[in-house]
């Protein structure tokens, strides 16, 4: 057990001045020297320093704590507006799981922050599922147009994403396809176009030449 | 098995907003035990929840034990920990045929679902039907 004074309160030693006859005007007689050993302050220091320390920490925790869930909240606003951020959305509220300090609301927050960008990601994957079922019945521009739709934040895990990442390519190669085709048609709608006009010309310079 | 219900229906009726709720799943899964890592087997997996929870039935030929945890993986699913508390909470230690008794719509009536993210209310509803499977199987086995 700690003690200060060493094990003695003031008044004990008064009291046994008094029982030795050590009296001022009849009162015993007041100890006049230090309050406390040196190992008694220094103890008394470290506790003070622990527990100020100690208030100092969790004040610090605590605002960082704060600080890194509105950093968290301000990435979420955002993404309201650009749905391709909620990835960094996500990555900012795993990093909270390395805080000391999270209290219940905040936690309340995270989680259900965290659950909803679950549910995207599930929803990205049955646009996933979907895109290979297309695939697989060969029908590469139905999965094109659910990969080039979808504009959110690419959330699958590394498996899915490559998936994914095959059927934009795929998506890209049909796109480039379809383009090389429209290009031709209407280039040939061009060529066809001319070719009539040519036809036609010199049918009304007949005209006019039999008219004079 | 009414005192059950009637208790965590009085809590559900108690909380004054949303939040009530989630801290109440919170407070569950805090104070619920984990199990022993070598349960954690992959049949016991339960299919369609986001984190990986585990249930595992104990049937000692009157009533079922069941042991259950989520995993997952660097985050920590309390939500998802505390439902399956929740679960828990009502089932656990019960008859088979008490636990076929129970309306799975009682989660539905103390407004459990209201809030609930659509992957997390998928993954409690497998977990219900789980433990109802369980019991079925448990029945039967009873009955032999």
């Amino acid at each position: 057990m700690f003690s200060f004074l060493n094990g003695k309160s003031p008044f004990d030693e008064a009291e046994e001045r008094l029982e030795a006859g050590e009296t001022v005007n009849g009162k015993p007689k007041l100890p006049t020297g230090p309050i406390m050993g040196w190992q008694d302050g220094v103890f008394l220091l470290v506790i003070i320093g622990l527990i100020v320390g100690g208030y100092q920490y969790y004040q610090y925790v605590k605002r960082n704590c704060a600080e890194t869930f509105a950093k968290c909240d301000a990435l979420y606003v955002a993404a309201a507006e650009d749905a391709t951020k909620y990835a960094e959305v996500e990555t900012c509220y795993e990093a909270t799981w390395d805080l000391a300090f999270v209290s219940d609301t905040l936690e309340v927050l995270r989680q259900n922050r965290l659950g909803e960008i679950e549910d995207m990601r599930n929803a990205q994957k049955d646009l996933l599922s979907s895109a290979n079922d297309a695939l697989d019945k060969g029908d590469t521009a139905a999965a094109a147009k659910i990969v080039t739709e979808y504009k959110g934040a690419m959330l699958l895990y590394t498996g899915d994403k490559s998936e994914w990442d095959e059927i934009v390519k795929i998506a890209e190669i049909h796109a480039a396809k379809v383009a090389a085709a429209a290009a031709a048609a209407a280039a040939a709608a061009e060529q066809a176009a001319a070719d009539s006009a040519a036809t036609k010309v010199p049918a009304t310079k007949k005209n006019s030449a039999a008219k004079k | 098995m009414d005192s059950r219900l009637n208790e965590v229906r009085e809590t559900f009726a108690n909380f004054a907003d949303e939040d009530g709720k989630w801290k109440y799943l919170l407070d569950l899964a805090r104070a619920h035990k984990g199990m022993d890592a070598a349960l954690k087997d992959e049949k016991f997996i339960i299919q369609g929840c986001a984190s990986t929870m585990y249930l595992v039935p104990k049937f000692d030929g009157a009533k079922i034990h069941f042991e259950m945890d989520v995993e997952g993986g660097t985050t920590n699913p309390l939500i998802s920990r505390g439902l399956g508390a929740l679960a828990l909470k009502i089932y656990n230690d019960m008859a088979p045929a008490d636990i076929l008794a129970v309306d799975p719509k009682f989660f539905q009536d103390i407004g459990l679902n209201v809030g609930l993210s659509p992957t997390r209310s998928n993954g409690f509803a497998s977990l219900v039907k789980q433990i109802y499977l369980y019991a079925r199987v448990f029945a039967a086995l009873a009955k032999k």
